[in-house]
């Protein structure tokens, strides 16, 4: 038992230690992309936050200075991609939607934009700039208050108003924290669309659409012909699966 | 207004044509039934030297006076230009009232013959025609009474008129058709003080007013037979601006002139009566027709014919300092119309809205001219840049296509860096105007993961470990009550742990060497067992009692009496004088232990 203990202590500190170096191989990165974009050297720049992405470390600024390192190559498809990216992770951070501003008006997008539901622009108004964890720490912390709660009901059968309501208002907000943490982390996580990284045109039903480079899509299925993709106005129809950027 | 200028005391000389040409005039169009009416024959171009004197023209309605012809020979000086022209002149009197005609008349000029077409005569009743003055002297009469006053002779649209020549009658959208109004007059009106009596539009068209010569000079034509002097009034370049039937105001003018049939001596002053006549061109009908539809990207309406060019005013610079870009368009067309192309600049410009200039000019009456464009644009970041082509596309009206201009640009390089934003291009927010604020620095740094929560294991873990915790309370709590509540049972469950622990103590006290305390400690594992199992007192039981609770519990008699042997065989060997052998002690210590397990054994399948 012992020795399980020690090599379990040696693993996690070995570990551990291997995190600390690729975090900081990643900030090492991340400075010298930065200065190469400082000199005007944009694709050394965006070769370096490829680099630090390798070290399976990301923040939203990395997401945020790579798509500017695009913008300014004129390769609007990849700078609208990890500005996406970028704004899972920032939210509504002002630096971040003022950039987002400056490339959609140069994308010129010739689809007029669905309204979205009013609870999406609710949830992110509230949640967007936050991260699933505080949200799951919270949430896991009061939902084993409320789990000792009510152990302590079992065991001791103490019944009054206050450890009643203490107990009901823990289990509700712990499990509310959860959800919340669960569709945050579902958000960021998974797949929520692409950009067009080149002009094409999209196979309709009816015909043909050109799109320009930059315009988001949504991803629906993937088939024989290509990928089946809906525009910002609603209409769906098929494109090559090498012009997506999903982000 | 230049037009107005020139008819104004118009005396325009007549412009004779260098070229061999013959034309037949009448003297008038319309005379009157004792009237006479001369017709002149010219021959332009010679000086008469090869001339086969000609024969009248035959005549329809008309009696010709005399067969002879008076000659006549006029030389004229106009820039510079000598012409000659020789005339022979003809009198005919009217048979009657109604229409008549003279033939087309033959000449022959050197080896050539020419043909003058038939002039075409009215006559009237002579009471319709304006009565002539008695010709006299002028110098033999002037002391006599003045000749009463006398109404001006009728003064008809034959004598003046206005005629427009349009260069097209049908044109595409914003392509030029070319109006030229010219005025047309008899010799003798004399023309002056011409104005424009009427407003003049042309709704649906985009109209340029094109330059008349300075030099104008009126040129002779002959229409129906009748000579006249032509000038031009009004030019104008007019461009559809809509596809369909378009129509244009006639283009009204007042002038004062003479009747070309008055008679200079009829005033002993020899002062001239005008009077005033008002005069409308016909109205003019163009048919628009739209453009083809298959117009290209960035196509704005250009119609016409055009050259690009485009040049940056340096291509290397630093951050900062501005550079501008020049596109010219140039060619023939409606060049005011003509919007900017749209550039694609790069996002690290702050672009300024172009500057225009325009020139325009005219070549054969066609509008044509040059229209710049140019951006200040000031880089704030460094770097090489690439502005993409510029392109320009219009519609061809000669080749019946659109066509599309371009022009290529150098790389800009931008060295240097940004000193960050300045107070006129930074929004509230301190972010630049129009372009990105670069670089962000974020601590907030973690590993890549792309799994959301849900697809965690140990998430599910984290949230049923406590529920898994609750019911082990739950049944920890149930089993704690019922051990303080049901003796029975919880002495069932404690018979198995005590006896083990009584023989464990057993085996220690043989290995001690303790006989009593290890006879003592056996018949505490088997009699401590019994009473735990049937929840009896075990303290002070009589073999005949526990025989009888170990019958009713359902144990065989054959283990009752096994019981009882090994009960008392521990009692003998405990007060012996002589302690039993070790190995004596260890086969009673097995005993106690096949004797427990089978009275479990019994006991459990004797249990309801």
């Amino acid at each position: 038992m012992k020795s399980v203990l020690i090599f379990f202590l040696i693993f996690a500190a070995g570990s551990g230690l291997a995190q600390t170096q690729q975090l900081e191989d990643a900030l090492r990165l991340f400075d010298e992309a930065n200065r190469f974009v400082e000199s005007g050297n944009y694709e050394a720049a965006i070769e370096q936050y490829h680099a630090v992405l390798e070290t399976d470390y990301e923040s939203g600024a990395l997401y945020h200075n790579l798509a500017g390192a695009y913008y300014r190559l004129d390769e609007l498809g990849e700078s609208v991609r990890y500005y996406e990216r970028a704004r899972r992770l920032l939210g509504d951070d002002p630096q971040l939607l003022h950039n987002i501003q400056i490339v959609e008006s140069r994308v010129q997008s010739p689809f007029s934009e669905l309204p979205k539901p009013f609870w999406q622009t609710w949830w992110n108004r509230f949640f967007g700039q936050y991260s699933a964890t505080p949200f799951l720490i919270a949430g896991i912390s009061l939902y084993l208050i409320a789990c000792l709660l009510y152990a302590q009901l079992l065991w001791s059968r103490t019944r009054n108003n206050w450890h009643r309501r203490a107990r009901a208002s823990a289990l509700a907000s712990g499990l509310v924290l959860l959800l919340i943490a669960v569709v945050i982390s579902s958000g960021r996580n998974s797949i929520q669309g692409a950009s067009i990284l080149e002009a094409t045109t999209m196979t309709t039903e009816t015909g043909s659409i050109d799109i320009p480079a930059g315009i988001k899509v949504m991803l629906i299925d993937e088939t024989v012909t290509g990928i089946e993709v809906r525009l910002p106005n609603g209409v769906q129809g098929y494109v090559n699966a090498s012009i997506l950027g999903e982000f | 207004m230049r037009w107005l200028l020139i008819l104004t005391g118009l005396v325009i000389p007549c412009q004779a044509s260098s070229a061999q040409t013959v034309t037949g005039t009448v003297s008038s169009s319309t005379i009157g039934t004792e009237e006479t009416v001369s017709y002149t024959l010219e021959i332009s171009g010679t000086d008469g030297s090869d001339i086969v004197p000609p024969s009248p023209p035959e005549a329809e309605g008309l009696v010709l006076v005399s067969t002879s012809a008076s000659r006549g020979t006029n030389i004229s000086i106009t820039n510079g230009r000598v012409s000659r022209s020789v005339s022979y002149t003809w009198h005919y009197r009217p048979e009657q009232e109604g229409a008549a005609r003279i033939l087309e008349a033959n000449i022959t000029v050197g080896n050539q013959t020419y043909r003058a077409s038939s002039v075409s005569i009215t006559v009237v009743p002579q009471s319709q025609r304006p009565r002539r003055p008695q010709r006299r002297s002028p110098f033999g009469n002037l002391f006599d009474d003045p000749v009463p006053n006398q109404p001006p002779p009728e003064i008809t649209e034959r004598d003046i008129f206005i005629r427009t020549r349009q260069s097209s009658r049908e044109a595409y959208m914003n392509e030029q058709v070319t109006l030229d109004y010219q005025l047309y007059f008899r010799p003798g009106t004399l023309p002056r003080n011409s104005r424009q009596s009427d407003s003049w539009d042309a709704e649906g068209f985009w109209r340029e007013e094109l330059d008349l010569p300075d030099n104008q000079t009126a040129e002779l034509v002959v229409e129906n037979g009748i000579r006249y002097q032509m000038v031009s009034i009004r030019r104008v370049a007019v461009f559809p601006t809509r596809p369909g039937e378009l129509s244009i105001d006639p283009l009204k003018i007042a002038a004062d002139v003479q009747s070309p049939d008055a008679d200079p001596f009829s005033n002993p002053l020899f002062t001239r009566t005008y009077s005033t006549v008002e005069r409308a061109s016909p109205a003019v009908n163009i048919t628009s027709k739209p453009l083809p539809a298959d117009a290209p990207d960035g196509f704005t309406g250009a119609v016409g014919r055009y050259s690009l060019s485009a040049e940056l005013s340096r291509s290397e610079l630093e951050v900062g300092e501005a550079v501008q870009l020049t596109v010219t368009i140039e060619g023939r067309g409606n060049i005011a119309l003509i919007e900017a192309p749209q550039p694609d600049f790069p996002g690290i410009f702050e672009i300024y809205d172009p500057e225009v200039n325009t020139s325009k000019y005219e070549n054969g009456n066609m509008i044509q001219g040059r229209k710049t464009f140019t951006w200040l644009i000031i880089p704030r970041s460094n770097g090489t840049f690439q502005i993409p082509s510029i392109q320009f596309a219009f519609f061809d009206p000669s080749r019946e296509e659109y066509i599309i201009r371009t022009a290529d640009l150098d790389p800009i390089t931008i060295t240097g860096t940004a000193s960050g934003p300045i107070a006129v291009t930074s929004t509230a927010s301190g972010f630049p105007v129009d372009d990105l604020a670069l670089l962000k620095r974020d601590p907030r740094w973690s590993a890549v993961n792309r799994t959301p929560l849900h697809h965690h294991p140990w998430f599910y873990l984290v949230v049923l470990l406590p529920v898994l915790g609750l019911s082990a309370t739950a049944l920890l709590r149930r089993r704690v009550t019922r051990l303080a509540t049901d003796t029975a049972w919880a002495r069932n469950r404690r018979a198995h742990p005590l006896a083990r622990k009584h023989l464990k103590n057993a085996r220690k006290l043989l290995g001690e060497g303790s006989p009593d305390e290890f006879y003592v400690a056996l018949e505490q594992a088997v009699l401590g067992f019994l009473g735990n199992r049937l929840n009896i007192s075990e303290r002070g039981l009589t073999r005949p009692q526990l025989a009888s609770l170990l019958s009713d519990a359902g144990l065989s008699a054959d283990r009752q009496q096994e019981l009882v042997a090994f009960l008392d065989a521990c009692d003998a060997a405990r007060f012996a004088p002589v302690p039993p052998e070790p190995s004596q002690m260890e086969e009673q210590l097995m005993q106690a232990s096949r004797i427990l397990s089978s009275i479990a054994d019994e006991l459990e399948t004797a249990a309801p």
